[in-house]
């Protein structure tokens, strides 16, 4: 298939190809397989830095940090079918990295959300919930932030992401269960409100 | 068994409302283009050195080294070097300044 591939690389539909497949011509500086690396992924790491770095500005640069590190040196990932995890990792370090340098701005969103709780008389709709939620996402410690969001929000396994963070299984499950029990202590006070508006919404 | 807080479908479908972030339209192109010029990067063109004639900056230098070993050799060099006596005469000079001239300098200093 390699060989295929490089032979006629001008000709290959890269959506067809394995991630594998495609990164052995972006070895050879494919742009357009390149391309489809961009477009199969970035979003999915975009979330994860979002979740970990709570503004737009530095989830773009992180996202952009990844994918020019494997354009620049594609061949320090040795197994293609382990992409995602690879640039999941490469963006989590990025992330922990941004973390040391500085501490990271609040959320896009914390205008709106700056009030957490909110008084009992007053109804939510489905906007709210949101925002309520990602501010008690956003209170997180950023390694269990970035846990939930691997395994919770991209379905990642926990081997993967538990890979993807360079820690162990049993580490991350550790992580993700702490995470589940702030929350649940985070959102305690609204808990009831915000079940009855995903409820009242359609639910 | 103790009373949860919330149980966990109940925290599930919460966070199955958390805002679903994209990036902004654009961000694709914009790291395609980054990469760009890193492609062209790659290869720097140096202007070409320009050629000058070797033995110009040779022949002095071999010279002074010419020089250099017959100095050596001769012996001549040796005028040209404080003599190691001189040296220790002045280790051995009475005027030389040591710890015993600080006390005798505090002591006259608070007479």
């Amino acid at each position: 298939m390699n060989s295929n591939l490089q032979a006629g690389a001008k000709l290959v539909d890269w959506h067809l190809c394995s991630d594998a497949d495609v990164l052995s011509a972006v070895t050879q500086q494919n742009q357009a397989a390149f391309s489809t690396l961009v477009s199969r992924h970035y979003q999915a790491v975009y979330r994860v830095a979002w979740r970990a770095c709570r503004n737009a500005a530095d989830s773009e640069d992180v996202t952009q940090e990844a994918f020019l590190k494997l354009w620049n040196n594609p061949a320090q990932l040795r197994d293609g079918n382990a992409l995602k995890g690879w640039l999941m990792r490469v963006a989590s370090n990025a992330v922990m990295d941004r973390f040391r340098q500085k501490p990271m701005q609040d959320l896009d969103s914390a205008a709106h959300v700056a009030d957490a709780s909110v008084p009992a008389d007053v109804s939510l709709d489905r906007t709210h919930v949101s925002q309520r939620v990602d501010q008690a996402i956003a209170e997180l410690p950023e390694r269990q932030r970035l846990a939930l969001a691997m395994v919770h929000f991209e379905q990642m396994t926990n081997i993967a992401a538990a890979n993807a963070m360079e820690i162990s299984v049993d580490a991350l499950e550790s992580l993700l269960a702490r995470a589940r029990r702030a929350l649940k202590n985070i959102l305690a006070q609204d808990g009831k409100q915000l079940l009855a508006a995903c409820v009242g919404e359609g639910d | 068994m103790e009373d949860e807080i919330m149980r966990d479908d109940e925290l599930d479908k919460l966070l199955s409302n958390a805002t679903v972030p994209a990036p902004a339209s654009g961000f694709e192109q914009r790291l395609l283009v980054r990469i760009a010029p890193q492609t062209l990067g790659n290869v720097i063109a140096f202007p070409a050195r320009k050629k000058t004639n070797s033995w110009l900056i040779g022949l002095p230098l071999a010279a002074s080294l010419a020089i250099g070993l017959w100095l050596g050799s001769s012996g001549l060099d040796s005028s040209y070097l404080p003599s190691s006596t001189l040296l220790s005469d002045n280790s051995e000079d009475p005027s030389s300044t040591s710890f015993d001239d600080v006390a005798a300098f505090l002591e006259d200093s608070l007479t």
